[in-house]
């Protein structure tokens, strides 16, 4: 009797580890994805459209971040950057400094396509100093700085952020991932660590 | 165990009560089933162990590959080794290690 008592607790034992094996197996294939989901996360300027008044230049950037692969779990936590205005044949650049804060948290599941529109108001000193560009002939272009602050199943332990450069004319443009940066803290300071 | 442990740091870096409920009926019913309290504690020590070692080289497999970088290797190994390590120990490591006693103990007497 003892020992069908026995049998039925080594079959619950067997089904709670084979429950768990599918789960966590699911969880950890998951997981595995994790690290080329950061290093394929794609930052893409779809369009750039501006215009000058003489003494200030408005424009629109419009963004899409992409998560190319199959990983769950990816969230956009703060899209932050500074940008440049850039004579391409003078090769003078004029910076910005900070693009204004963007809406833009939220999940980035597999494939899908997380539309960021950042609107610039390009005036000031250094919006005189662009239009002098323009008014010496000169084209301009814009240079985008980027870093993409993420939410991970790292949050209790590190910060992940990925760092972008985009430069268009006007239309669509281009951006190159530059680095991902695992931040890690302890009490001894900071440490980070590229992917 | 390892698999339990496997969706609790992959998916969040720290066990929630569900996964600590799931843990002790695994170490209760183990426990039971050895119907020895030396056996028991052998088995869960040895159990956690190769969970622990086994949850690691997974944590680091994607590095084995050699397509990120050394520092990121070397980050995330201390990473790993710290969320490991403070997932588990010594709180829960603990609380599982008695839960696996007491099983032995109930499987000793009902068993």
């Amino acid at each position: 009797m003892s020992l069908d008592k026995r049998d039925l607790l080594t079959v619950m034992l067997v089904t709670i580890a084979v429950s768990s094996v599918v789960i966590g197996g699911a969880s950890t294939a998951n997981y595995f994805q994790f690290y080329s989901s950061l290093q394929q996360l794609q930052l893409n300027l779809v369009s750039l459209q501006w215009q000058t008044n003489g003494t200030a230049i408005d424009a629109l950037a419009n963004f899409t971040i992409v998560n190319p692969t199959g990983y769950v779990g990816l969230n956009l936590k703060l899209f932050q950057g500074i940008f440049d205005i850039r004579g391409i044949n003078s090769n003078v650049s004029v910076p910005f400094g900070a693009l204004p804060l963007a809406e833009a948290q939220g999940p980035l599941g597999p494939g899908f396509a997380r539309i960021v529109k950042i609107p610039i108001d390009a005036g000031g000193r250094q919006g005189l100093q662009a239009n002098e560009l323009l008014q010496n002939g000169d084209q301009i272009e814009f240079v985008f700085s980027i870093d993409l602050v993420l939410s991970t199943f790292l949050d209790k332990a590190s910060g992940v952020s990925a760092a972008y450069e985009c430069t268009g004319t006007s239309g669509p443009g281009t951006c190159e991932q530059l680095s991902v940066a695992v931040l890690t803290s302890s009490e001894g300071g900071g440490g980070g660590g590229g992917v | 165990m390892s698999f339990v442990l496997a969706q609790a740091v992959y998916q969040r870096t720290f066990l929630s009560a569900v996964d600590i409920v799931v843990l002790g009926a695994i170490c209760f019913l183990a426990g039971m089933i050895s119907l020895d309290l030396g056996r028991a504690l052998l088995s869960y020590l040895g159990a956690m162990s190769i969970a622990l070692v086994l949850l690691f080289i997974l944590a680091m497999l994607p590095f084995a590959t050699g397509s990120y970088a050394p520092e990121a290797s070397t980050v995330m190994f201390q990473l790993w080794l710290s969320i490991i390590f403070t997932s588990v120990f010594p709180f829960n490591f603990i609380m599982l290690l008695v839960v696996s006693v007491l099983g032995s103990g109930f499987g000793e007497k009902y068993l």
